[in-house]
């Protein structure tokens, strides 16, 4: 993989509590950090709810090291929830990349000055006999378009995290990878200013 | 993890983990915490971490319980901390208070949060230093980034065992709940200090006489050496003085307590400086606003603002004479804050009127942008 030494990448993922919002950012930052000597940071807000309450969690990931934690404006934002959709949607920048769960968000988002890819994440981990693994079919997604860390590391990192359950979500980020491959024709080496 | 339960290696880890990672490696063995957000995953990861390690965790009934309890092991021989937030850290008052009378080394880790709520806040910065009531000095050092949260936890238990002394580490809540890199290197390149014990005959031993840089040698409880711990004035010997009888004494008693510390504070004073050679104006941060203030200071400069960058890890002692050298040399000073204006006025006391002190207030949970702290800059350099 070719990486260009001054990249830096905001992502943003809303959602539900419970849908593995803050995990799927998590297995990503392990996968830059751990597995491929990158700086990352990390941040996370949600309600007192387990579950069902909003859920965000942003990550930038950097070849350089981050001085300033602040996300301004993100880059990429996974989406796995309408009110997610319509509270982050400002959130992004211009000509950045929306990838919704289609199975859950069936709204459309109301800008038209970004990219918008749709990944029925929740039917394919239903269809792999487990709704859990969603999340990292959207970061398998996440990973094809932007190609912020390598699919082995991502590969290394849900080792590294889950191991006891390591195989149906290293799947499952597979599978987000060929959806997103389908969809969006090839990768997208504008993303990144 | 290495046979003893320690790990090193490169994590993209939570600050509050990252804390509890900086004790194991500094050598406490003992946690006593009640839990209370944004602090909780220290207590939750102490209570799996210490039994890996050898060590105790006991969850205590509230903060008084828990500040008590950590003095009681340290008093027994262990490194100890606990970890706390705002509402909590005014509970601890007293035991800090005690831990600083009776020379006691411990780490008390403080989570600043807005009131009723979770944001962060440098609401705090100076009850750190002014909380208990009596003459006391406290030793205090700010995280700004998931490695500092490591690095610093290993210092503070360093200064604590130095100067038997309380050592507050403060990381703030958009710290503590952050994940970042952190490398945390072999055991055998970290630098751990312990203290200084007992020595010579028990007859002969004096548990408050100023030993080497007026920090008295220390026995634990069981070693044979007689202690005696009051929180009342003390003699070298423990025994109780009457400051009416014995105001000498008494007066003899606070000068080593804070002495210790005040004479030390270029060596405690811990401190970050960039672009300042020929900065005409500096800003002066501690905390994760020194994230927020690097960036304004990197973007002014691109726009010709001669600027400087000053970043606080020890806040207590202030560090009296790298703020002087910073008002001698500029002539602003900005001091972003996330309160109403409190550590700006510590800046101000230093500076002399060398320099043109500017406060920078934000109360409402959220840390400076870039952009604010350069829109007063490009405002005060015009």
């Amino acid at each position: 993989m070719v990486i260009n030494m001054s990249r830096k990448t905001c992502i943003r993922f809303g959602g539900f509590g419970g849908q593995g919002i803050i995990t799927a950012s998590i297995v990503l930052g392990h996968a830059a950090v751990v597995c491929e000597g990158k700086d990352a940071v990390q941040t996370q807000s949600f309600g007192q709810q387990a579950r069902g309450g909003e859920c965000k969690s942003e990550i930038i990931i950097s070849d350089t090291m981050i001085n300033y934690y602040t996300m301004e404006k993100a880059d990429v934002q996974v989406i796995m929830s309408k009110p997610a959709l319509e509270r982050y949607l400002d959130g992004l920048r211009l000509g950045g990349c929306l990838i919704i769960d289609s199975d859950i968000v069936v709204s459309k988002p109301k800008r038209k000055d970004i990219q918008v890819v749709e990944i029925p994440a929740t039917s394919m981990a239903a269809r792999m006999g487990k709704k859990l693994v969603a999340n990292m079919v959207m970061l398998g997604a996440l990973i094809e378009k932007t190609e912020v860390v390598a699919e082995e590391s991502l590969q290394k990192a849900i080792r590294d995290l889950f191991p006891s359950v390591a195989e149906i979500n290293i799947k499952a980020a597979e599978e987000g990878r060929k959806l997103m491959k389908l969809r969006s024709g090839g990768k997208n080496a504008n993303l990144h200013k | 993890m290495n046979k003893s339960g320690e790990i090193s290696g490169t994590h993209f880890m939570l600050g509050n983990h990252a804390i509890v990672e900086g004790a194991i490696a500094a050598g406490c063995r003992y946690f006593a915490g009640y839990p209370i957000t944004p602090a909780s995953e220290i207590v939750e990861r102490m209570s799996r971490r210490m039994p890996e390690v050898g060590g105790r965790f006991i969850q205590m009934e509230d903060e008084m319980g828990a500040i008590f309890s950590v003095i009681g092991a340290s008093l027994a021989g262990a490194k100890a901390m606990t970890a706390t937030a705002s509402a909590g850290f005014n509970y601890m008052q007293e035991g800090i208070g005690l831990a600083a009378t009776i020379e006691v080394p411990c780490v008390i880790v403080d989570v600043p949060r807005t009131r009723q709520d979770i944001q962060p806040t440098e609401s705090d910065i100076m009850q750190v230093k002014w909380g208990a009531s009596g003459d006391y000095e406290t030793i205090c050092l700010v995280a700004s980034s998931i490695q500092e949260a490591f690095d610093l936890t290993v210092e503070a238990f360093n200064f604590a065992e130095k100067y038997r002394n309380p050592v507050v580490l403060i990381s703030e809540a958009n710290i503590s709940h952050m994940r970042g890199r952190l490398e945390i290197p072999e055991r055998n390149r970290i630098k751990v200090v312990n203290r200084k014990p007992a020595t010579g005959p028990p007859e002969d031993y004096l548990p408050f006489r100023a030993g080497e840089n007026g920090v008295p040698a220390m026995s634990s409880f069981g070693e044979g050496y007689r202690v005696l711990y009051t929180h009342n004035p003390h003699d070298e010997r423990g025994r109780i003085l009457n400051v009416e009888a014995d105001p000498d004494g008494y007066e003899k008693l606070y000068d080593k307590i804070c002495g210790k510390i005040t004479r030390d504070t270029d060596e405690i004073a811990r401190f970050e400086t960039r672009f300042l050679d020929d900065a005409d104006l500096a800003v002066v941060s501690y905390g994760t606003e020194s994230s927020s203030a690097l960036e304004a200071v990197i973007r002014a400069r691109s726009e010709s603002i001669k600027a400087g960058y000053v970043k606080l890890t020890t806040v207590w002692p202030v560090p009296e004479r790298l703020l002087r050298d910073v008002a001698e040399k500029v002539e602003k000073i900005i001091v972003p804050e996330m309160n109403m204006g409190k550590y700006v006025n510590e800046v101000k006391r230093v500076s002399c009127g060398e320099a043109d002190v500017i406060p920078l207030s934000k109360n409402n949970g959220e840390i400076h942008s870039p952009e604010e702290i350069l829109k007063r800059m490009r405002g005060e350099s015009g």
